[in-house]
């Protein structure tokens, strides 16, 4: 695709009414189907956000840190995971307003995701052990938040994790960049980083499989894991932009196979400007669509041809989960918007859902339906 | 002050409303999901380089910044020479306002953060806080003067300005007592460390002031998106440290019971909380008014919008540098939890500056900036 193709399918795409998109919802809503994020207030305050799709209610519960990514565990209740370095993880309950702060262990802060184990019994979190200059990922045990233990995360900065389909193994997105608190969020490896997607056994902690990429400053950073164990990869450019590009910005892993980067043209990776957030994948369409923050857009690419799709302008996009509807996914930005991104069918469309014009949506969306 | 808060909020909300409307006319159109540049907008931006206006920039902007910096850190080890040859109250005191301008001046490039001034962590070595006072105990152990060598090999948290407020000031103790620390039998090691990181201090700034005043320094930045990326996101930076680190976190008030927190103050023990913030702003007056920064985003991204938020950040720059600073130490003021007018005014001040690069200078320039990204996650 040429740019001109890229820029004119985006201004085609990119208007919509917000009622439009609404009738649209409103016909695909379940019973109960609500969006989790972390969010500031224009005062700077930090919050974790339940939207009501249904009733379009909106709750927040501030939180003594920012946060990052959100993870549900019921309609009341989520965790919401401190961003890098983070000393303070919270875990809140809607209903009755109750704050559950929780701690890392000595000498280690959190990084910003987390998941579970199948039964939920256990809360698996991403942690730099900062002294000893290595990747961890912390073992809690949900309902009491406290620690049980840690693995080896095999590589630095491990970022985000998640549990495969079989239950048995975490997927692990080690950024593999040397941060330390004494010097806040300065980026201290660059030039020998070495980013690697690593899969554990849950049970023993040990290295199952680690990935690679063949360029070290594509930083691996956000998962998206299907339910046929495919794993899709965001990643994130350290090169200097003004004088090199990427060669890609996605990474897609399916299921038994290599990691391997999907395909896209220089003159479309500059606009994505080097750094993908959140991404998700619908396996029907086999599209996978990340928000591109930087770029203002929304980008979006195929598992089938393996490349780049097309980009749909949106400033500071920002979070993004799967929607309601077959073939649509639900995207936030961090002025406050709410939309809704239908990539069935002929045309592309993302369209208004909601803007909160004080909220600062953060960097991950998560739909619990 | 609600009323000053919602002139400011005001200003900035009707601002970016006029920007956004005349930067680019799509804009108006409410039903359109995009409000700030986007991917085809921001790709047309010219990677072409202003030579002359990056040259003019350095030369009138950046590089009397770091002369500044650096004739200040000479003065700093002469008067440190000068104390450790006759440690009396004056030679203290003469020593003591050295040292506080020379952090003012490191402070005044605060926006710049970058290149030189970050590279092999150069920014740490010249100010590292809080210091390691572990180390620095360690340093004072030694049976033989400390040299430039001994401070360079105990690494950044026994060098650079926050180490030496840490053995020049001290909230517990009187300045005679202090003194007197430093003429008992430790008081030559402790004095040899005082010449030892002044001298390291110099170094590092004839190193970094060097870097700006090379012929090639305008290579630093590759073309202009580079250049306006830069600025415009490291003075976001510096306002956000202001208002997050140097102002929110101490005064406690995101915290949850409610607690101060004087001892997150940025040098707390010389009282110069509030001077550096103060400072921070005079720098970024420096480049943004006299580099011609504001001037060359008016003329480069002309529209009202642009002129209008040109002459308020402007505007917002100079009230702040010349506001009246609160009175008294900060960290009383801070610690007792001290109602203040001046604290309150730095409070909105800053942040109405931070929300004029973010919401109005970022967008107008089409610069790098976003709420989630910046800095990267």
């Amino acid at each position: 695709m040429q740019r001109r193709q890229f820029l004119g399918l985006a201004t085609l795409t990119v208007f919509g009414s917000a009622l439009a998109a609404n009738e649209l919802l409103e016909r695909a809503i379940p019973k109960s189907a609500k969006l989790y994020s972390a969010s500031d207030n224009a005062l700077g305050e930090h919050f974790v956000s339940q939207f009501d799709l249904r009733t379009q209610q909106l709750q927040q519960q501030q939180t003594p840190m920012r946060g990052h990514a959100a993870l549900a565990l019921d309609e009341n209740t989520a965790l919401l995971f401190g961003r890098r370095p983070a000393y303070t993880c919270v875990r809140v309950n809607f209903k009755t307003g109750l704050v559950e702060s929780f701690k890392p262990s000595p000498d280690r802060h959190f990084n910003g995701h987390g998941c579970l184990s199948t039964d939920r019994k256990l809360l698996f979190t991403t942690e730099t052990d900062y002294a000893n200059k290595r990747g961890i990922i912390g073992i809690r045990d949900l309902s009491t938040l406290k620690p049980l233990g840690e693995y080896e995360s095999y590589g630095l900065d491990p970022h985000d994790v998640q549990l495969m389909p079989d239950g048995k193994t975490l997927v692990v997105a080690n950024g593999g960049i040397e941060t330390h608190p004494d010097f806040e969020r300065r980026k201290l490896n660059i030039n020998t980083m070495q980013p690697s997607l690593v899969y554990l056994d849950l049970s023993t902690g040990k290295k199952l499989a680690e990935y690679r990429l063949p360029d070290h400053l594509l930083s691996i950073r956000h998962l998206h894991v299907s339910t046929q164990g495919d794993v899709a990869v965001a990643l994130q450019y350290e090169g200097n932009l003004y004088k090199q590009q990427p060669s890609s910005l996605v990474a897609w892993q399916k299921a038994g196979e290599g990691l391997n980067l999907l395909k896209i043209a220089p003159q479309e990776v500059a606009q994505l400007r080097g750094y993908l957030a959140d991404i998700v994948y619908d396996p029907k369409q086999e599209l996978l669509v990340s928000a591109t923050p930087r770029g203002h857009c929304v980008s979006i690419w195929s598992t089938a041809t393996q490349s780049f799709v097309q980009a749909l302008p949106l400033a500071e996009a920002s979070g993004i989960s799967l929607g309601l509807k077959a073939g649509s996914f639900l995207v936030s930005n961090s002025q406050g918007g709410l939309y809704q991104l239908q990539t069935a069918g002929k045309q592309t469309s993302l369209n208004e859902l909601k803007i909160f014009p004080e909220l600062a949506w953060d960097n991950h969306l998560m739909l619990l339906a | 002050m609600i009323l000053f808060q919602r002139q400011l909020m005001g200003l900035s909300s009707s601002s970016l409303l006029v920007a956004l409307c005349l930067v680019n006319p799509s804009f108006a159109d409410t039903s359109s999901v995009s409000s700030t540049p986007t991917a085809s907008n921001t790709a047309t931006l010219s990677m072409a380089k202003d030579e002359t206006f990056i040259q003019q920039l350095i030369t009138t902007g950046i590089q009397p910044l770091y002369r500044e910096l650096e004739q200040a850190s000479q003065q700093l080890t002469r008067t440190s020479t000068e104390f450790c040859k006759e440690s009396s109250l004056d030679n203290l005191n003469t020593l003591r306002a050295a040292w506080g301008t020379t952090l003012l001046a490191w402070q005044r490039t605060d926006s710049l953060l970058f290149g030189p001034a970050t590279a092999e962590q150069m920014d740490f070595q010249i100010n590292f806080a809080p210091p390691k006072k572990q180390i620095i105990k360690g340093l004072f152990a030694s049976d033989k003067p400390l040299t430039v060598e001994a401070v360079a090999a105990a690494g950044v948290g026994a060098q650079g300005l926050s180490s030496l407020e840490y053995v020049l000031f001290d909230r517990e103790q009187t300045t005679e007592q202090l003194l007197t620390s430093f003429k008992e039998s430790s008081g030559q090691i402790r004095c040899s460390y005082v010449q030892a990181v002044s001298r390291l201090l110099e170094q590092n700034i004839k190193k970094l002031n060097a870097a700006w005043s090379s012929p090639d320094a305008s290579k630093l930045f590759t073309n202009n998106q580079e250049m306006v990326d830069l600025l415009i996101g490291k003075a976001y930076q510096s306002l956000e440290r202001i208002t997050l680190k140097k102002l929110t976190q101490p005064l406690g008030t995101l915290d949850e019971k409610k607690l101060s927190h004087p001892y997150d103050l940025e040098a707390w023990r010389s009282g110069y909380s509030f001077k550096i913030i103060q400072a921070n702003i005079e720098g970024l007056q420096r480049v943004f008014v006299e580099g011609g920064f504001l001037a060359w985003i008016d003329k480069n991204f002309p529209s009202e919008a642009t002129k209008t938020a040109v002459v308020s950040f402007e505007k917002q720059l100079n009230e702040l540098i010349q506001m009246k600073l609160p009175e008294g130490a900060p960290f009383t003021l801070v610690e007792q939890k001290q109602a203040s007018k001046e604290i309150d005014e730095l409070v909105q001040r800053t942040r109405g500056l931070e929300m004029g690069v973010k919401r109005q200078l970022a967008i107008l320039a089409k610069a790098q900036l976003g709420f989630n990204d910046n800095d990267g996650d």
